[in-house]
């Protein structure tokens, strides 16, 4: 038992995180009292707000109001778990703020099975998809060509758009005649104004506060606009204080159905998707030195998730996924720690046993909602631009991107297009997010074929060395998909090896550069007939005297190992060897 | 690499583009020793140089070094993110003068004076 233990709170080291300068606090970073249950109470309105799938998922189950009530608090205590497991850190949980929310794009999915096959069908699904991603997700370091940043991108962008429908519908509160509600349309845009003012003027103390103070000063605006619809509260069922979540007695036994599985492994592999977006975004924001996706950490949040999801499918509710606009409200207050995380599935879990918690969610100003939503939109939309930004792009990656875009917003725009698909497989085609994600990956793996990862160039006379190697490094950094910065690096490097190896005479016969790319290590070899040079790490040259000095030979002595230390510094490992007459010279470099 | 030169608001601009390398930069280290004399102020217009190695450097510190010893002022602007790395790592930014843009460099030299 001990050992297990062990085993399992020994977590494999991942690259040291620095906090960025906008961050108050960083992911290990304990905030004081104060701070964590104002973080923590922030975290949990909003998540609460977004349990609006829920709520639908329990009315279109056909439930009467308190077990819509029930439905609601069984998934706060499912989701309070799956962010309690987010929040720790061990081989199976990543130990980040990452709020569970009922997803967007499961509820359509998991209605369809309920209607098609019954509850307990859509209670075997669920637990048999989250098993399958469990057996996945360990092999996603090794997955890391397959889902690459503009994969993800796709995912995050989409998701943005996604939202965008519900949050004006909430906002503008159209009638049966298409009319706009004016007092709706004020509600969501002071929700909205507020948000924005407080997260960009607002001192520490608002930005931190800054969802709170929109959804509260739009729900008073609401209120006395009269964008509420009263005539919910005449439904309010007879609820006590204290009540266990419990799974719908006819959700309690699972049965399954291969089609079911089938239709809602689909939807978890988004979700997975989804996970690793969310979670390369989580990192990436809580990172000053963010360079490349953590896959340990993003295959860990992968495995917490499919877990609590498991336990979500044993209780009879939906599945979901770690909620962005909650990674919007952490960055834009600041407050990224993890113990905000274990604190908010805490105070989930704990709030899942006070129904009227579930039932506020009801009566939350659907324009308040609207607001919170459009706001979390346009976060989105632009970190998955930045994502799909952050490698080089050539025709074979924009085609993925640009590609997957159009055929999710084809979905998304002429819905009829998928009317006449078998019942099964309309709801995985009918979202366009599914479809974007699903064309990206496959595309993506498409133009991996054939793609070589080592590639030589032999130079020509007629052009400098340094030139032809930029050229060469630039092309084959676009087609890898590299980082940008770094194939600079390695073009900056190589230039100056060249350089140094022709002005010092060591090649006496044919140069090539053989370039090897892997995702982690970009490694420029450059081998040719001659002697090795020798690159020992001198001290800096003191420039202010160099600057000083009486004539110019002070000045070409002091300079005459800069060349050295250059390459010493660009390349971040360095080794010469020599065999036969032949030498090579070794750069790598980190991606 | 090209070389171009003007006058803006009577600041001189040598406006650089292309690779400072080890074929290029006895030409440019040419052109600047022979404006730095002339002038109270020269402004490098690096924005569309997009290499620089350590032959260019000398050119540079060379360049500085002339204008400290003639009384004139030698200003660095628009160096782009891979250049201004190799500035960095081997800590002549924090010797030189270095501006975002060749306005920028023009409005400071204008403000303080030529040297």
């Amino acid at each position: 038992m001990r050992r297990a233990v062990d085993w399992l709170t020994s977590v494999p080291i991942s690259a040291p995180k620095a906090r960025p300068d906008d961050v108050l606090y960083g992911t290990e970073d304990r905030p004081p009292a104060g701070v964590t249950m104002i973080a923590v109470v922030q975290q949990a309105m909003l998540m609460l707000m977004l349990l609006v799938y829920a709520v639908i998922t329990g009315e279109r189950m056909g439930l009467d109001p308190a077990g819509v009530v029930r439905f609601t608090s069984t998934c706060i205590f499912g989701f309070g778990l799956s962010t309690l497991l987010q929040g720790l850190r061990s081989r199976l949980t990543p130990g980040m703020l990452m709020v569970a929310i009922p997803s967007p794009v499961a509820f359509g999915t998991y209605i369809g099975i309920i209607s098609a096959w019954g509850p307990s069908a859509a209670v075997g699904a669920v637990i048999s998809a989250n098993v399958i991603i469990l057996l996945i997700t360990p092999q996603l370091p090794r997955l890391r060509g397959y889902f690459p940043p503009e994969v993800a991108g796709v995912a995050v962008f989409m998701i943005g758009v996604m939202i965008i429908p519900e949050g004006i519908q909430r906002s503008l509160s159209p009638d049966a005649a298409g009319i706009i509600s004016a007092p709706s349309m004020i509600a969501s845009v002071v929700t909205l104004a507020a948000i924005v003012l407080c997260s960009i003027w607002g001192g520490v103390r608002l930005r931190v506060m800054s969802l709170i103070v929109g959804c509260g000063i739009g729900t008073v605006i609401a209120l006395l606009l009269g964008a509420f619809d009263f005539s919910s509260l005449d439904n309010i069922p007879e609820l006590g204080f204290f009540a266990t979540p419990l799974p719908s007695p006819a959700a309690a036994w699972p049965t399954f159905v291969p089609a079911a599985i089938l239709a809602y492994t689909v939807i978890e592999l988004v979700h997975l998707m989804d996970q690793v977006a969310s979670a390369l975004t989580m990192d990436k924001l809580s990172d000053k030195n963010w360079v490349r996706a953590d896959m340990s950490i993003t295959a860990r949040s992968s495995m917490a998730n499919a877990i609590g999801n498991v336990v979500c499918g044993a209780l009879g509710t939906l599945t979901g996924a770690t909620s962005t606009a909650n990674i919007g409200l952490a960055h834009a207050s600041g407050v990224m720690s993890r113990f905000v995380g274990i604190g908010t599935g805490l105070l989930m879990m704990l709030l899942s046993f006070v129904p009227v918690v579930a039932l506020v969610i009801v009566l939350t100003p659907g324009p308040v909602v609207g607001g919170v939503l459009i706001y979390t939109a346009a976060f989105m939309i632009i970190a998955g631009m930045e994502l799909v930004l952050s490698r080089m792009m050539n025709s074979k990656r924009s085609f993925t991107v640009g590609f997957s875009i159009v055929i999710g917003f084809t979905v998304v725009t002429l819905p009829a297009l998928v009317q006449n698909l078998p019942e099964w497989s309309r709801t995985i085609a009918a979202s366009g997010l599914t479809v974007a994600v699903l064309t990206a990956i496959v595309l993506n793996a498409l133009f991996r074929i054939g793609t070589s990862r080592t590639v030589t160039l032999q130079f020509e006379e007629g052009t400098p060395r340094a030139v032809q190697a930029a050229e060469h490094l630039e092309h084959w950094g676009a087609e890898w998909g590299a980082r940008r910065e770094v194939v600079m690096r390695g073009g900056m490097a190589v230039g100056e090896a060249l350089e140094l190896l022709n002005d010092g005479g060591f090649i006496k016969g044919a140069v090539a550069l053989t370039t090897r790319f892997d995702e982690i290590n970009l490694r420029c070899t450059i081998t040719y007939e001659g002697e090795k040079p020798r690159l020992e790490q001198t001290a800096a040259p003191d420039l202010e005297a160099l600057l000083n000095a009486e004539d110019d030979a002070a000045l070409d002595a002091g300079l005459s190992e800069m060349s050295t230390n250059l390459i010493r510094r660009l390349a971040d490992r360095v080794s010469v060897s020599s065999k036969g007459g032949k030498a090579s010279l070794l750069l790598e470099f980190n991606h | 690499m090209n070389i171009t030169e003007y006058t803006d608001r009577d600041v001189a601009v040598m406006s650089i583009s292309g690779r400072i390398d080890g074929t290029t930069s006895a030409e440019a280290e040419t052109a600047i020793l022979a404006r730095i004399p002339s002038v109270p102020a020269l402004v490098l217009d690096l924005q569309h140089v997009d290499y620089v190695s350590s032959a260019g450097l000398r050119v540079v510190l060379k360049g500085a070094k002339s204008a400290r010893s003639s009384g004139a002022r030698l200003v660095l602007a628009g160096l782009t993110p891979q250049v201004r790395e190799v500035f960095d790592i081997s800590g002549f930014s924090s010797v030189l003068e270095i501006h975002g843009s060749t306005p920028e460099a023009i409005a400071a030299i204008l403000k303080t004076g030529g040297s």
